[in-house]
């Protein structure tokens, strides 16, 4: 409930009325005006309300907070009209189960309602003169002393960009596939460049472990969607540009929609399958597509605009590479400079495109090591047997064959609550990895990666086990070696602990049957 | 006929290495049984069929010829991100 009230808020009668036998934790946020602002001294305020459309926009703020967060209701109370110093300007109250839903449900509505509403604030001060502050309801009217020409005035100054290459940017429809450690640089160059409209397409969750390279996020923000993370982080950055959260990861069934409403790919992605899609989907639609990956000091990037002499991904590699073929993310470690730095040069190339610079990594790929310095620009040419772009091409469009998930790869979700029963759960991750404090931590059968190989033996297996690692790379290639092995109930969990996270609640209720 | 050659490593094949480039004298004729030769030295976990090669900055096949002065750079597959 939100409403829009010129009396005093009544705090006590407020919260007696989100009384709920069904809720463990109740909390508060109260907004008070304040005696000062900017270095004057404020004598009183007064809020202009736009009230139809602030009503329908703080329907849509609870809304969204109540499919975000497992709360159970929201009471919203925002004055208007002539309030004094100390006086309660906004109220909000969530009810809830648990108290950490609470918190950031209350936290992300009162952020949106700031944002977003109609609101306009005068403030009068104790010298007589009196000001409209900003206009809250418009997030690019509250910046609206600025103008786009001054943001941009320092590369409207290049000549070979001038407001002509600025229009060229605005218009352009860029998709970042990856919020991680190349795509967090990469956004944020894209966005502070102006280029118009961006799509962040990331399924992940943030965990801790992510914020010594993927610099858009906070540590207060883990746990939360990267891709709704990045968005909101970046329209800080600029309030100019469009930026789509899809919290999502690429798949089969969305690719081909994903990259055809856009003019330019970015590859952030940090495995092979997602690579091998992204790249096959842009040659089918012909979209240009910048690609990075990073192992250690170590870099390559290269672009792709599909011209008639230059290689393709498949040209090199005709198939997708088995995960065992370079390390793991765990195991091999990462310095958080090195995703930055390549993640920066991809910003760089699909400027220049969308710029029509050209770009010098369309026909060769760059290796770059930064612990050396060594930089190797190699020529890739027109593969004729390459089963993608050769002189007889084997794969004729997107089939999930080629990309599909192995059949020892499980979807929690595809599994009914009766079969999830029979599964005992094994988390390979190493003890160094886990997070302690969730519950469901200590629940999984532990059983590190490193001790595992030495002590399983596949005959003694009795039933189906589901191997549970961060991300599910190294559980794939776990299951997969057993597998070879003669083991036959041995599975590997799609998405790692995102997925268990997920879906904890549905295996407990399973599992404890 | 012994060619002498500059080979840099990248990713695993420099950890497994444990060095980014070198000088070496070899007898192989293509670049497949030199990358065998030096399995042989370094222990390479990654087979031929596994990694690409650059020749003098582009790309070839396993199966190319190796003359005197070459620069032969092996590229395994990388994903991170």
């Amino acid at each position: 409930m939100f409403k829009v009230t010129h009396e005093p808020i009544n705090p006590e009668q407020l919260k007696e009325q989100s009384k709920d036998d069904k809720a463990g934790s109740f909390v508060v946020f109260e907004g008070w005006v304040r005696n000062h602002n900017e270095g004057k001294k404020v004598a009183s305020l007064e809020y202009e309300v736009f009230e139809s459309l602030a009503l329908k926009e703080a329907k849509k703020v609870i809304d969204e907070a109540k499919e975000k967060f497992d709360i159970l209701d929201v009471t919203a109370v925002h004055r208007a009209g002539h309030i004094a110093i100390g006086d309660i300007a906004v109220w909000i109250g969530v009810s809830s189960k648990h108290r950490e839903p609470g918190f950031h449900a209350c936290k992300y509505i009162i952020d949106e309602i700031k944002l977003r509403l109609p609101i306009w604030k005068k403030e009068y001060y104790v010298d007589g003169e009196a000001t409209w502050v900003n206009c809250q309801g418009c997030y690019k009217h509250a910046h609206n002393h600025h103008t786009e020409e001054q943001y941009y005035d320092k590369q409207l100054r290049l000549k070979n960009l001038g407001p002509e290459g600025q229009t060229r940017l605005k218009n352009a429809k860029v998709l970042v596939v990856g919020a991680g450690g190349l795509g967090c640089p990469a956004l944020s160059y894209l966005v502070s460049a102006g280029v118009g409209n961006i799509t962040i397409c990331d399924g992940d969750h943030l965990e801790v472990s992510n914020l010594h390279r993927q610099t858009l996020y906070a540590h207060s923000d883990i746990g939360e969607y990267k891709a709704v993370l990045a968005k909101k982080r970046l329209k800080g950055l600029n309030p100019f540009v469009t930026i789509n959260a899809i919290t999502k990861r690429v798949s089969f069934d969305n690719i081909n929609e994903l990259v055809s409403m856009h003019d330019l790919v970015l590859d952030c992605t940090d495995n092979f399958e997602s690579k091998f899609l992204i790249h096959d989907a842009c040659y089918f639609l012909n979209k240009p597509l910048v690609q990075a990956s990073i192992y250690q000091s170590e870099g390559q990037l290269q672009s792709f605009t599909f011209k008639k002499d230059s290689g393709c991904q498949r040209c090199l590699w005709p198939e997708v590479p088995s995960p065992d073929s370079v390390g793991n993310c765990a195991e091999v470690g990462v310095i958080g400079v090195v995703p930055g730095v390549l993640g920066t040069m991809q910003a760089t190339e699909a400027l220049k495109i969308l710029l029509n610079w050209g770009s010098s990594t369309d026909s060769s790929t760059l290796l770059v090591d930064l612990m050396n310095w060594s930089v190797s620009k190699i020529k890739r040419s027109k593969n004729k047997s390459c089963p993608l772009c050769g002189d007889k091409p084997k794969i004729k469009g997107l089939s999930k064959n080629h990309y599909g998930r192995l059949d020892f790869e499980l979807e929690l979700s595809e599994l009914t609550d009766e079969d999830l029963a029979k599964y005992k759960f094994i988390d390979i991750r190493e003890l160094n990895e886990k997070d302690h404090h969730a519950a469901w931590e200590n629940f999984l059968l532990q059983k590190p990666l490193s001790l595992f190989e030495n002590d399983f033996n596949p005959a003694s297996q009795v039933d189906p086990i589901i191997l549970v690692c961060q991300r599910g790379a190294r559980s794939k290639t776990l299951a997969q070696k057993l597998r070879l092995s003669g083991a036959t109930g041995v599975f590997s969990l799609n998405r790692g602990v995102s997925s268990v996270r997920e879906n904890w609640g549905r295996i407990q209720g399973a599992q404890c049957q | 006929m012994s060619k002498v050659l500059t080979i840099k490593y990248f990713a695993l094949l420099k950890d497994e290495a444990k060095k980014d480039t070198e000088t070496f004298s070899t007898n192989a004729r293509t670049a497949e049984e030199l990358f065998i030769e030096l399995s042989k030295t370094y222990g390479f976990s990654l087979k031929p069929e596994q990694i690409r090669v650059s020749i003098n900055d582009e790309f070839k096949d396993l199966s190319e010829e190796l003359t005197e002065n070459d620069t032969i750079v092996f590229i395994p597959p990388v994903a991170g991100g």
